[in-house]
């Protein structure tokens, strides 16, 4: 899995102190628990091959699937990169994730992370084995 | 006396608390609905390694709660308001489930009517 990230090489991407709190945070545990530091945890910029995406339809998880992904394809001995991308802060419209949400964010994506690391690994459907 | 109920409670909202990771785990509950399950167990868990704080200090002071079958109420009152909130999600649930149902046989037949007529179309001349 490539995972383009606002973090890597020069960027002139910035976000606010929460938002990047946040990130920093997740960044920090995925990084632990995956033993690669990941940058980026929750960048939705990514593009995958057919191993990973095999994996992807037998287990995907829901409700801000980002960062949790990260910690699966780990789990299940793929090669995560990041690559650096451009990006520009937005010009328009609002992000979805309000200041209640946010937290919400944190809580469910921290508890979901932490769930994972006590789970089974998912089975491949069409091989009918774990991944 | 109140060591018994200390112990109980304690030992229920352990359990509470780890079958709800389990059933997380086993991907049967949402962390959505988990996070309220999740808090439960731990308020009443904090309630019974030190009841008396609740029971005695300024906590009660503001509420009125001098003993524990108050509490129990009040424990009772916020299960009875997860059960009724949980009712409100089911009913939505089932409108839309419905209203999908119906979306789909109306497309359905849609589907249907507009293979018949082009099988019709090319069949005629």
């Amino acid at each position: 899995m490539v995972v383009g990230s606002r973090f890597v090489g020069e960027s002139k991407y910035r976000a606010s102190i929460m938002r990047r709190l946040g990130i920093s945070l997740l960044s920090g545990v995925i990084s632990i628990i995956n033993r690669q530091i990941i940058t980026d945890p929750t960048s939705g910029f990514r593009a995958v091959n057919r191993r990973a995406m095999e994996l992807f339809v037998a287990d995907y998880p829901q409700d801000y699937p980002e960062p949790e992904v990260l910690v699966l394809v780990g789990r299940c001995g793929l090669k995560i990169e990041e690559v650096a991308v451009r990006i520009d802060p937005r010009f328009y419209g609002e992000s979805s994730i309000t200041r209640i949400r946010s937290a919400y964010y944190m809580i469910k994506v921290l508890l979901a992370i932490f769930v994972d690391i006590f789970k089974r690994r998912p089975i491949l459907k069409e091989e009918g084995r774990t991944c | 006396m109140l060591i018994n109920i200390q112990i109980i409670i304690g030992l229920l909202s352990i359990s509470l608390l780890l079958f709800t990771l389990e059933l997380i785990r086993k991907k049967r509950l949402r962390e959505e609905y988990s996070i309220l399950w999740l808090s439960t167990g731990l308020a009443t868990l904090i309630f019974s390694l030190a009841p008396m704080f609740f029971l005695t200090n300024f906590f009660s002071r503001i509420t009125g709660l001098y003993y524990l079958s108050a509490a129990v109420l009040i424990i009772f009152l916020f299960l009875l308001l997860i059960v009724l909130h949980f009712s409100v999600v089911i009913s939505k649930l089932t409108d839309r489930n419905k209203e999908l149902a119906q979306r789909h046989a109306l497309l359905e037949l849609e589907l249907r009517e507009l293979k018949n007529r082009s099988l019709s179309s090319s069949a005629s001349p």
